[in-house]
């Protein structure tokens, strides 16, 4: 039988293979400690804490605007038109626009994840031009977004002209699949 | 106040409150899923060495592949540029590689004289007609392997922010001289080397801090000990040798203290000890065995397997409250969890139907899904430093054999090294 006594007062009780060199003393070990990984945890600790009270804010949020003004929570337009009216030429549109959008997106599988998701605001003139988009909801990861507007600038113009403004919202989000 | 919530109003909208956005469209299916990328091969600055070339392109191809990100253009349909060693931004023909539709263009040179190698690599984003990162590295022959698997990292890095972990190591345990003992190699089973000589049965590896040490179990005397060696300078301590189990210990992610299952008391129970192997706490105290800790990337929490209510299930200790909470209901063997660098998930092979398979579950008890399927038990996996892989044994060719695969399930492949029988994995950094 080993007892404890001995493994704590002698730990080489095994001599070692080769002692060139000592092992990590605690003290090593410490500052890589202090060095290294708590730098990370504390780091991840501040993500985990900011998540949260984001989510408290939205939660707080959504109770007060349904208290104030239940319209305020809607955040996108109908569909089509920038005045949020919603026009059959929008309608039409949305189909091409959502197929073309979806052919030119590139994501990796790897960033297929629930809580990844983005909202683009497009505007089109009347002659089918881009003027222009926006982001209007970040999925906080910088590689997701950067997908999302790559495709987003390969559509440079609608297949026909609409005759109005355009102005509509795409939300890009991957179903994570299982 | 008022002016608050109009201020936070404003802000909240823009994240899409609670994630019921409603847009006028909504995509759910990317139409690509890797990123069309030239990959011409590396030329000569010198005279050409087919060996060089041969290693440039087993690398990349492994690497990339493995990544999941890319997928390379065929080589047949490269025009004149790939043949031209054009390394900068002002040289390369970018409207040639936009013409194959390539996003990213990948190129590379290398010249050999004697030992010495000298390789130079780039990454150019096509559209934007601009140099994304560049290296150019220096140094043996041998270390050319290296220089491609730090590259891919950075590549990784470049784009998504998250450096890669191609260019770490992976310990694991071998039978290739008719003992198990512990070794260490690349993750793609290159540079193999021995970390132990006990000639009985060494089990079960982890990490130090920093990468720069192992911590194991071997039978060396005849009881399974728990082990500490130093990578660098193979110097090794025994650091607990209780009266029975001394296995499956797991560093904290502070590198403090170990969490590992002892029997000393009869029963096998979860423990913390300090480096030294003296023991901090005791964890768990209940009928059953406990083993099989994995620490939370916080440190906060430890999940393992208890068959305190019958058949092996996976439990999630809180090291603050001290409470322990179920956490997998279905299955009636669950076994080895390994809680994911950021946090989200936890893998843990199942037993159904008479063969182990991969599932993995969110920390908070849902999603629970397999993503491994079919014959072959598919055993201890671990996940790469950086989250993206998992590596595994699977002895679905008769004996277990390493494996490494994507997060989600996907590019599995066998890590080819030695002979024999490849198991118990874990993933180190450099």
């Amino acid at each position: 039988m080993k007892k404890e006594a001995d493994t704590l007062t002698k730990p080489a009780a095994v001599p070692a293979v080769q002692p060139q060199q000592p092992m990590l003393s605690a003290e090593e070990i410490e500052n890589l400690y202090q060095q290294d990984t708590q730098g990370r945890i504390d780091e991840m600790r501040q993500k985990r804490d900011s998540r949260a009270r984001i989510e408290r804010l939205k939660q707080e949020l959504a109770a007060s605007s349904r208290a104030q003004s239940p319209s305020t929570t809607v955040a996108a337009g109908q569909v089509g038109s920038v005045g949020g009216s919603g026009t059959q030429a929008g309608v039409d549109f949305n189909e091409w626009i959502k197929g073309y959008l979806m052919e030119h997106w590139t994501l990796p599988r790897t960033h297929w994840k629930k809580e990844l998701y983005s909202v683009v605001e497009l505007r089109f003139g009347p002659q089918g031009e881009r003027r222009g988009f926006r982001m209007i909801r970040s999925s906080g990861d910088p590689y997701f977004d950067q997908s999302v507007e790559k495709a987003v600038t390969e559509l440079d113009k609608l297949p026909s002209p609409p005759g109005k403004e355009l102005s509509l919202s795409v939300k890009f989000d991957p179903e994570e699949k299982y | 106040m008022k002016y608050m919530v109009v201020v936070l109003l404003w802000v909240m909208l823009g994240s899409g409150a609670g994630g019921a956005f409603a847009a006028d469209i909504e995509i759910t299916t990317p139409g690509r899923i890797a990123i069309p990328t030239g990959q011409p091969k590396f030329l000569p600055l010198g005279p050409s060495d087919p060996e060089v070339e041969r290693t440039i392109a087993e690398v990349l191809t492994h690497d990339l592949d493995l990544s999941g990100m890319f997928e390379i253009i065929p080589r047949e349909a490269y025009l004149d540029d790939a043949g031209n060693l054009t390394l900068t931004s002002a040289e390369v023909n970018f409207s040639q590689w936009k013409f194959l539709e390539a996003q990213l263009l990948i190129k590379g040179a290398y010249r050999v004289k004697g030992e010495q190698l000298e390789l130079k690599v780039r990454l150019f984003d096509v559209d934007k007609r601009r140099l994304l990162t560049g290296h150019n590295y220096k140094g043996t022959q041998s270390e050319l392997r290296r220089m491609l698997h730090r590259f891919v990292d950075e590549i990784l890095e470049t784009l998504t922010g998250t450096r890669g972990t191609f260019d770490s190591n992976i310990a694991f345990i071998s039978s290739a001289t008719g003992n198990k003992e512990l070794y260490l190699s690349d993750i793609d089973g290159h540079n193999v080397r021995r970390i132990t000589n006990h000639r009985n049965l060494v089990l079960n590896p982890d990490f130090g801090p920093g990468g720069r040490e192992l911590i194991f179990t071997s039978y060396r005397e005849d009881n399974p000990d728990l082990y500490r060696r130093s990578i660098s300078s193979a110097a090794e301590a025994r650091i607990s040798a209780r009266e029975g189990l001394n296995i499956a210990a797991r560093y904290s992610p502070n590198g403090r203290e170990l969490a590992v299952t002892l029997s000393k008391d009869g029963n096998a129970e979860l423990y913390l000890l300090g480096a030294n192997g003296k023991i901090h706490k005791r964890l768990t105290n209940a009928w059953g065995i406990d083993v099989d800790p994995s620490w939370s990337p916080l440190g906060d929490k430890i999940a393992f397997v208890s068959n305190r209510h019958g058949n092996p299930h996976i439990f999630v200790l809180d090291l603050l409250s001290g409470k322990i909470e179920r956490l997998t209901r279905n299955g009636k063997y669950n076994a080895t969890p390994a809680w994911s660098p950021d946090g989200e998930w936890i893998l843990f092979a199942r037993l159904e139907e008479g063969v182990f398979n991969i599932y993995r579950i969110r920390s908070d008890g849902t999603d629970e899904h397999p993503i491994t399927f079919g014959a072959g038990n598919k055993e201890h996996p671990r996940w790469s430093p950086d989250g993206r892989f998992i590596a595994y044994s699977d002895d679905i060719s008769g004996e277990k054999r390493l494996h490494i695969m994507r997060a989600d399930g996907t590019g599995t492949r066998e890590i080819r090294s030695l002979p024999g029988a490849t198991s118990h994995p874990a993933w180190g950094k450099r």
